[in-house]
């Protein structure tokens, strides 16, 4: 009885095999075409509208501009995945107050840089432990407890500072915001390799593994063994570090830090993710997909900017876009089925 | 009926004893908390987040979130200072302010309810929208109110704050819909949706409802605001909506929806301006103020959560 049924199916299975593969890596390519056609035809817009927008040096400075919302959606995206209306609002507070802690530590006190640095993941992941567990165990909802955490994180920069943010990024950070490696920036190189490990640790880890398997089915992956609060636990503390870490970078791609400069990239990080194909639902997602994203949000910005709109305008404009692309990827199905 | 009835009561006692907690606490520590012009100026600041805890409390007990109504409140702000100040009389700039809050509660419900997409981004985007209008119509603080409006919201009546009126017309406003059959299907569809669409009632048009309802009150609440500024700022609303939704959890109100009520949404946001005074009270550097209400907020929220958690407990 047990056989021959299961030769027949592994045969079966083969083939089916190839075909699924055949069949992923077009669809897995499929899922990247609106975004890069979108991309390409955002840069013949602002071609048009301003010459020299789709010139080799201003594309370096968009994708430059890219890598540090890129960087922002990164822990976005983890968290995300991890499903159970996961989200993270207060990305956008944690890079502002990396920025600020960062530029004073650096420049003002004897720990330096790497001390910064220290300094940054231990709040980061202090953050993120703060969030997992009343997340996790006081099943406070993602969405007002990151919120909350944000205003604590905005008013413990605020308090820290005493409202005068000083001094100038450390040298390294400028190199890496603002430095060639050769022709290309070195911004853009750092966010390929943080997107290629990224990647990597989705596809090849056992954590990447477990997170989707958390994300699409909290229930089904406790059962079949998995710690899904150690994943939510890891999850969360990732993306704290991640944005203190983000703050840093963008602190060396600026310059110099102001209270509440990355405030934006909480909305702007969502929308980057959404648009690369991310399910809000949790479950699946790739961190190319949030990088892609990035991209089109930062040359639409660069676009609206070229034309001489208001940051009004572009407010609006960005709220009209991801409104847009919520309505045509993220329907959930009707309720009579 | 009877029951619910008592429930009801017990969802808001929690916050009713952290609001007269602190009615004690600052009795002691503000000079002159207890006297009528003491009550005016905490209504006068406070009523903006009373109105909003009311209009979230209704998105939140039909099972969504509502992000957009502190940048209605920006929005509805500037588009009545500027109209004001293009000549506008106050009736008609104000109508047409609400209306532009209203359109964006109409959007909200729209795109929820009948494009099925999650409440919080769409909000979150609606935000965005909101926000950006009301910083291209004002890109800086300015313009002024009409004084009449800024004298008479300060004034008091037989001893009652005026702005008292307002925080009366929204808690009247949710009378109409709680007492009626529609109230029943809200609490219904906020506890589980698909049960109630199958029982006939027809949901989207309740989720529609509660954006339009809570926009409609957050306009009302811009009234407040821009009563009690005296001006026209394109963030003044920014702030309110965490507030708005931590007053909401302090009161009681589920974010799994199906579970709050009007009053328990008033003490919690009491209960918070309560405790922000008490902040600014203890004279601490302005730098410190934000991290401490922050901290309080936070701190608001998981009490709340841990209370729920108990009851959870009891009843397993």
């Amino acid at each position: 009885m047990k056989g021959r049924p299961v030769e027949l199916n592994d045969a079966a299975v083969a083939g089916a095999g190839r075909n699924i593969r055949l069949r992923l890596a077009n669809s897995k390519f499929r899922i990247y075409i609106p975004v890069l056609s979108a991309s390409v035809a955002l840069l013949i817009l602002g071609q048009i509208l301003s010459p020299g927008f789709a010139s080799a040096s201003n594309i370096g400075n968009l994708l430059a501009t890219a890598v540090v919302l890129a960087i922002a959606s990164f822990g976005q995206t983890l968290v995300v995945i991890s499903g159970q209306e996961g989200i993270d609002l207060s990305i956008g507070a944690m890079m502002s107050m990396g920025a600020l802690i960062g530029v004073q530590v650096s420049d003002q006190s004897s720990l330096g840089l790497w001390g910064a640095v220290l300094l940054l993941i231990g709040t980061g992941a202090l953050v993120g432990l703060i969030h997992a567990v009343c997340i996790q165990f006081l099943r406070i909802p993602p969405l007002v407890m990151t919120l909350g955490m944000a205003t604590v994180v905005d008013g413990f920069a605020l308090a820290y500072t005493k409202g005068l943010p000083s001094g100038t990024a450390p040298k390294l950070l400028t190199a890496i915001g603002i430095g060639h490696v050769g022709p290309i920036r070195t911004l853009l190189l750092f966010g390929i390799a943080m997107v290629v490990i990224g990647e990597f640790v989705l596809r090849r880890t056992r954590y990447g593994r477990n997170l989707y398997l958390a994300g699409s089915n909290r229930m089904a992956a406790a059962l079949s063994g998995i710690h899904v609060n150690v994943v939510v636990f890891v999850t969360y503390v990732i993306a704290g570090i991640a944005g203190t870490l983000g703050g840093l970078v963008m602190l060396g791609f600026v310059g110099t830090a102001q209270l509440g400069m990355g405030d934006g990239y909480t909305l702007l990080s969502i929308a980057a993710v959404v648009i690369g194909g991310t399910a809000l639902a949790g479950g699946e997602g790739t961190f190319l997909g949030s990088a892609l994203g990035a991209v089109v949000l930062t040359i639409l910005t660069s676009v609206l900017l070229a034309v001489g709109m208001q940051e009004g305008v572009r407010e609006l404009i960005q709220g009209a876009i991801l409104l847009l692309v919520l309505a045509i990827y993220s329907r959930a199905p009707k309720l009579r089925q | 009926m009877n029951t619910r009835f008592s429930l009801k009561r017990f969802q808001a006692l929690p916050s009713l004893l952290l609001v007269l907690l602190f009615v004690v606490i600052d009795a002691f520590l503000i000079p002159h908390f207890l006297s009528d012009a003491y009550a005016s100026s905490f209504f006068t600041s406070y009523t903006p987040l009373i109105l909003l805890t009311i209009a979230e409390t209704v998105v939140l007990i039909g099972g969504g979130i509502d992000i957009s109504i502190g940048s209605i409140v920006s929005l509805v702000n500037v588009t009545w200072v500027t109209l004001g100040g293009a000549g506008w009389g106050f009736w008609s700039s104000l109508v047409v302010s609400l209306l532009a809050g209203l359109a964006i509660g109409v959007l909200n419900g729209a795109v929820v309810a009948w494009l099925r997409v999650s409440p919080l981004l769409v909000t979150l985007a609606t935000s965005s929208i909101a926000g950006g209008l009301a910083l291209w119509i004002m890109p800086y603080p300015g313009g002024s109110a009409s004084a009449n409006l800024v004298t008479w919201y300060q004034a008091t009546f037989a001893g009652i704050p005026a702005p008292l009126l307002f925080v009366v017309i929204a808690y009247l406003l949710w009378l109409g819909w709680a007492l009626t059959p529609w109230g029943l299907r809200l609490f219904a569809m906020g506890n589980h949706m698909h049960k109630t669409y199958v029982s006939g009632v027809p949901v989207a048009s309740i989720q529609f409802a509660t954006y339009v309802f809570s926009a409609l009150v957050a306009g009302i609440a811009a009234i407040a605001v821009t009563a009690n500024t005296g001006a026209g700022d394109p963030t003044i609303g920014a702030t309110y909506t965490l507030y708005a939704i931590a007053a909401a959890v302090i009161g009681g109100v589920s974010l799994n929806g199906g579970v709050g009520t009007a009053a328990g949404a008033i003490f919690g946001s009491i209960f918070l301006g309560l405790a922000f005074s008490t902040v600014y009270a203890a004279n601490m550097p302005s730098f410190y103020q934000d991290l401490t209400s922050g901290a309080i907020v936070l701190c608001g929220i998981i009490f709340a959560s841990l209370t729920k958690l108990r009851r959870r407990r009891q009843f397993a």
